[in-house]
């Protein structure tokens, strides 16, 4: 026929988009149909967001740079000046040299694990395998998969690092020393990439979930990804912002020279950390120093090594179905008992959001971020307690954290627990759902979560003299917080919902939905806006006058919402 | 409106923009009767469905299920009603069990009842082994399974269903076949939508062809071979000739057999 044969790698182009958008709908949950949607609608969009996505977390790894870049001149201007001893020196600026090399590798997960997870169900290799392809060629693919999918994170992983040293000290002998440390690190991070793709894929795609314990499991699990997450930012900006302060702190202290020995021991992220960092003052270093370093860092290198051939078995197995049909375990029919207990309407809705959650990554998502938000914006900002002239300057500051990303968080919650129902519309549509009871069990997860949501930064001011003002505060403000994430519900419905006869809380109306939900985040930040001024005229006759005026203003808005929510939804006979 | 029909439709239209969706329908479902729709893609086969359901808001005409409106009394209905949609979209994060419970619940059924006849349905389409499984990682036939259990579990005395069997196997097809005709023969009536001219010809009693938003022949197969001039002729010679479709089908076959004689095997 004379038609010209494709070669294998250039189906690698088609199967890195079709991996992106499974890695998508894979955690897309109850939006998957919205994605299919817009790649009908727009078949680049897919093409350009992959790329957009890669970029942007090589980018986040060349900006990570910044710190070890602050601390290798912070190291070069005290080992200059000579007033702190060496071994501190490169203690401190070894460890947070480690810490970099921990947030990459952080990074680099977060930038990959969905692809790497929907690589490792399989999936793709299914109609692969149909083609005239041999085994060879599926595995390379598979490997080469895995690299596309991460090649900007990785070449900045492997460039940026050894730049400080051209940049800071023009040390070139070090730049090409380090290029060496970073590609092992390079091969690492891809394959931890690989069996934390196996390990996510087995997760999202565990189709036995009969027990609670397993569900549980599968919750914390996808939890602690984000955990993961906030806690590297949370250590990124603290880091910045006290390297010098660290040198300074550990000059005090007494001499490290166990404590570095011990930590240039761990092969990782410690030996590579102290093996470049010795390699910048070979002459001033330690030998045992040297020793145990390049100990750690042969052990890194075995251990990449093993790791490396490891996942290449996992890539081999993932390519061929029979692996996958051999894994399939099936419950013997007589062990299933078909036992379906029910209960009222209002715990069905609740039970059945809270299981969609613990299974669906993009409802988890909505429901944990209002929650980690708070968190991460008051442990950031923690060091501001204490250092203001009044209490009343303080409560002030106190509110504008506490409230502001009330907007965002009512968003999240609206959105999430109410697009959840898209994934049943058939179901919702042939039940005989009292909208009543349906909206009562989201409202009630919601004024939860945004409850629970604002214990975290109590927390944090439980150190503070004064902790019971502001937990005067925060109990006083709550109303309010309830009224603003009511008042996006009630919106969302209004302007989604409305029927002739009835408001629904599944969406009828998608027309102008980007117009409906900027309209409605403006609405939540004029509230907020209002609140902000409200609080700070009040604030000027004491916390105790704002404490007595928040009351009142919630209480009353509440109920406002109370009486709307009742018209839309009233009680059926 | 008619007192003993189940479902009665008058001058029923529905329109998104330019398009007539549904374009002032008419017919009666009567008791103990299995009524088809049918037509090609887009006819509004659907669109009838939803506005039968309360799902949509009509342009114009009436509607009674029961006697009900479904714009008024669509909760009064849907406890008397089974639904069975063309796309399967049933919860996909949660299992067949985590669904029949939170079905069962909303419907206020009793647990040992829902458990039996769970468990019978289940056994008899061959789903038992998917019971524990997300809804997400089963095959369109076996999600189309567990749609059609959620929709009969309650044993309502109308059933709506739209494309029911896509996408199962021979031998489930014949099963719902079956709990078809035990559902009439019980006194039930059925709502029945469908591309595939077999089913309709052996299932239904009474069919209405629809085609772009109107229907344009109703009646015993008979009847409707009378209506379109073919005494004598199947289904889809009668449906072809109604929906006018007839002429470009034989247009591209002659297309098709020119293409063939010219080499292209």
């Amino acid at each position: 026929m004379g038609e010209k044969k494709s070669k294998p790698i250039s189906v690698v182009k088609v199967s890195n988009r079709e991996l992106f958008l499974d890695s998508q709908l894979m955690t897309a949950g109850a939006s998957q149909s919205r994605i299919l949607e817009k790649y009908e609608k727009n078949p680049d969009s897919l093409k350009t967001q992959a790329t957009f996505a890669k970029v942007i977390y090589g980018i986040l790894i060349g900006i990570l740079t910044i710190m070890p870049l602050i601390t290798y001149l912070q190291f070069l201007q005290y080992l200059n000046a000579g007033v702190i001893p060496v071994e501190v020196l490169i203690f401190t600026g070894s460890l947070l040299f480690g810490i970099f090399f921990a947030m990459q590798l952080g990074y680099m997960i977060m930038g990959g694990m969905l692809f790497s997870a929907a690589l490792m169900t399989g999936e793709t290799f299914r109609w692969l395998e149909t083609m005239p392809l041999t085994q060879e060629d599926l595995q390379k693919m598979s490997f080469k998969l895995v690299i596309r999918s991460v090649n900007a994170v990785l070449i900045a992983i492997v460039f940026m690092f050894p730049i400080v040293f051209l940049f800071a000290g023009i040390n070139i002998p070090v730049f090409l020393l380090s290029i060496g440390i970073t590609l092992i690190e390079a091969i690492f991070y891809v394959s931890v990439l690989v069996f934390i793709g196996q390990k996510l894929s087995g997760v999202l795609m565990d189709a036995s979930t009969q027990t609670r314990k397993k569900t549980a499991v599968r919750l914390l699990y996808m939890a602690s990804y984000m955990v993961l997450i906030f806690g590297l930012m949370i250590v990124l900006q603290i880091a910045i912002a006290s390297v010098d302060e660290l040198f300074i702190t550990f000059a005090s202290s007494e001499n490290p020279t166990l404590i570095n020995i011990l930590l240039s021991l761990i092969p990782y992220p410690f030996a590579p950390a102290y093996f470049v960092l010795l390699c910048t003052v070979p002459t001033q270093a330690p030998i045992e120093l040297w020793l145990t370093s390049s100990l750690g860092l042969a052990l890194f290198g075995l251990i990449t090594w093993r790791l490396y051939k490891r996942a290449l078995r996992a890539l081999k197995n993932v390519t061929s179905a029979e692996g996958e049909v051999a894994a399939e375990k099936e419950i013997p029919i007589e062990e299933i008992q078909v036992e379906i207990s029910t209960t009222t309407p209002f715990k069905a809705y609740l039970k059945k959001d809270l299981l969609t959650a613990t299974r669906d990554f993009t409802m988890l998502m909505y429901l944990i971020m209002p929650i980690i938000y708070p968190i991460i914006m008051f442990a950031a900002t923690s060091s501001g307690i204490g250092f203001f002239d009044s209490l009343s300057e303080e409560i002030g500051y106190f509110i504008v954290w506490l409230l502001m990303y009330t907007p965002m968080m009512s968003g999240f919650l609206t959105a999430g627990l109410l697009n959840v129902e898209e994934s049943g519309a058939t179901i919702l549509a042939s039940l005989p759902i009292i909208h009543r009871d349906q909206a009562k069990a989201k409202i009630f997860l919601m004024v939860l979560i945004m409850t629970i949501s604002f214990v975290p930064p109590l927390i944090i001011y439980l150190q503070h003299p004064e902790f019971l003002t502001f937990l005067t505060v925060v109990l006083s403000v709550y109303p309010l917080i309830w009224s603003m994430v009511l008042t996006m519900f009630v919106m969302k419905v209004r302007l989604f919902g409305k029927m002739k006869y009835k408001y629904i809380l599944e969406e009828l109306h998608i027309e102008h939905k980007i117009a409906k939900w900027i309209f409605m985040v403006l609405v939540q930040i004029g509230i907020l806006v209002g609140i902000y001024f409200l609080s700070f005229w009040i604030l000027q006759f004491g916390v105790i006058a704002l404490v007595l005026a928040y009351l009142p203003i919630g209480i009353s808005a509440l109920i406002g919402l109370y009486i709307a929510i009742n018209k839309m939804f009233p009680k059926i006979k | 409106m008619e007192k003993n029909s189940v479902i009665t439709v008058k001058n029923l239209s529905k329109f998104f923009g330019e398009v007539k969706a549904v374009n002032s329908i008419n017919f009666q479902l009567r008791p103990g009767e299995v009524f088809g729709l049918l037509g090609p893609n887009g006819a509004g086969k659907t669109t009838t469905i939803k506005l039968l359901l309360g799902l949509l808001e009509p342009l114009e005409g009436e509607m009674r299920i029961f006697g009900l409106d479904p714009e008024k009394d669509d909760i009064n209905i849907k406890q008397r009603v089974g639904y069975v949609a063309e796309e399967p979209l049933i919860f996909k994060s949660l299992t067949p069990r985590d669904l029949f419970k939170f079905i069962a619940s909303i419907r206020g059924m009793d647990d040992m009842v829902a458990s039996k006849r769970g468990y019978e349905y289940l056994e008899s389409l061959e789903a038992l082994p998917y019971y524990h499984k997300l809804i997400a990682t089963l095959s369109h036939g076996n999600k189309q399974k567990v749609q059609i259990i959620a929709a009969i579990i309650h044993e309502p005395e109308l059933l709506i269903l739209d494309e029911p069997l896509s996408g199962l196997d021979a031998k489930s097809v014949k099963v719902v076949k079956e709990i078809i005709k035990m559902h009439t023969q019980d006194g039930g009536s059925v709502l029945f939508s469908t591309h595939i001219m077999e089913i309709a010809e052996e299932l239904c009693d009474r069919i209405a062809i629809l085609n772009k938003g109107k229907i344009v022949g109703i009646g015993t197969i008979d009847e409707l071979r009378h209506q379109a001039d073919k005494v004598g002729a199947g289904l889809e010679d009668v449906f072809l000739r109604l929906t006018e479709q007839d002429a470009s089908v034989d247009e591209i076959v002659k297309k098709l057999r020119a293409s063939y004689k010219n080499g292209r095997r």
